[in-house]
């Protein structure tokens, strides 16, 4: 959730997206991969715009 | 069972229409699912209780729907039992609850928004400003993803 306060409070497409992924972590039989795929990709993004902010 | 999911599909589906319809926040759509606001110069009464509901609201369409499996399976059983307690009654009362845990973040959102815009560090379209705040939320959501309070949430 606080992903919002990172792409806009409003935005449609990231409230969708993210209500997918919930859903999908949730009730599909492999959450743990779900969890972890969603997991590198933030880490992986965080970490981008972390480097490219403190350059 | 089946006027519960009717009635989790009418909530879900009347809370998404109030967001796409802007959630009661003076917005210009900017195309693109961005929307920009008019940010207030400071925060009224009003403006607080329209940016409570926004969140309130988004939770329940953002959350209800992992749920419903769930408190359908709850119903179900409830109307089993030899009690024969109503799947309805069951329904609403752990919904309320499910809900209750969100309103609750839903304030604390609030609140955290208040801080930010009085800090003056939400842009026009309600997203942090700071590059370096923002790159460390998006690496604690990853880290949190990870974590083993996920197993049980």
């Amino acid at each position: 959730m606080c992903l919002l306060f990172v792409v806009g409070v409003m935005n449609i497409f990231w409230i969708a997206a993210i209500t997918i992924c919930v859903l999908a972590e949730k009730t599909l039989p492999w959450s743990l991969l779900v969890a972890r795929v969603t997991a590198v990709g933030l880490i992986g993004w965080g970490s981008v715009a972390l480097a490219i902010a403190i350059h | 069972m089946k006027p519960v999911l009717v009635g989790i599909a009418c909530i879900v589906a009347v809370s998404w229409i109030y967001l796409l319809s802007g959630a009661g926040m003076p917005t210009m759509d900017m195309g693109g699912g961005n929307v920009m606001r008019m940010p207030p110069p400071s925060w009224s009464i009003s403006y607080a209780a329209v940016t409570f509901a926004m969140w309130s609201i988004m939770m329940v369409a953002m959350m209800l729907p992992s749920a419903a499996p769930v408190i359908l399976r709850l119903a179900g059983n409830a109307e089993k039992q030899p009690t024969r307690a109503s799947g309805i009654s069951t329904a609403t009362f752990f919904i309320g609850g499910y809900l209750v845990v969100w309103i609750g973040f839903s304030a604390a959102a609030t609140m955290a928004q208040w801080a930010f815009d009085s800090a003056h560090l939400l842009s026009d379209s309600m997203a942090i400003r700071s590059e370096v705040a923002a790159g460390l939320i998006v690496v604690a959501a990853g880290l949190y993803q990870l974590s083993p309070v996920k197993q049980y949430a």
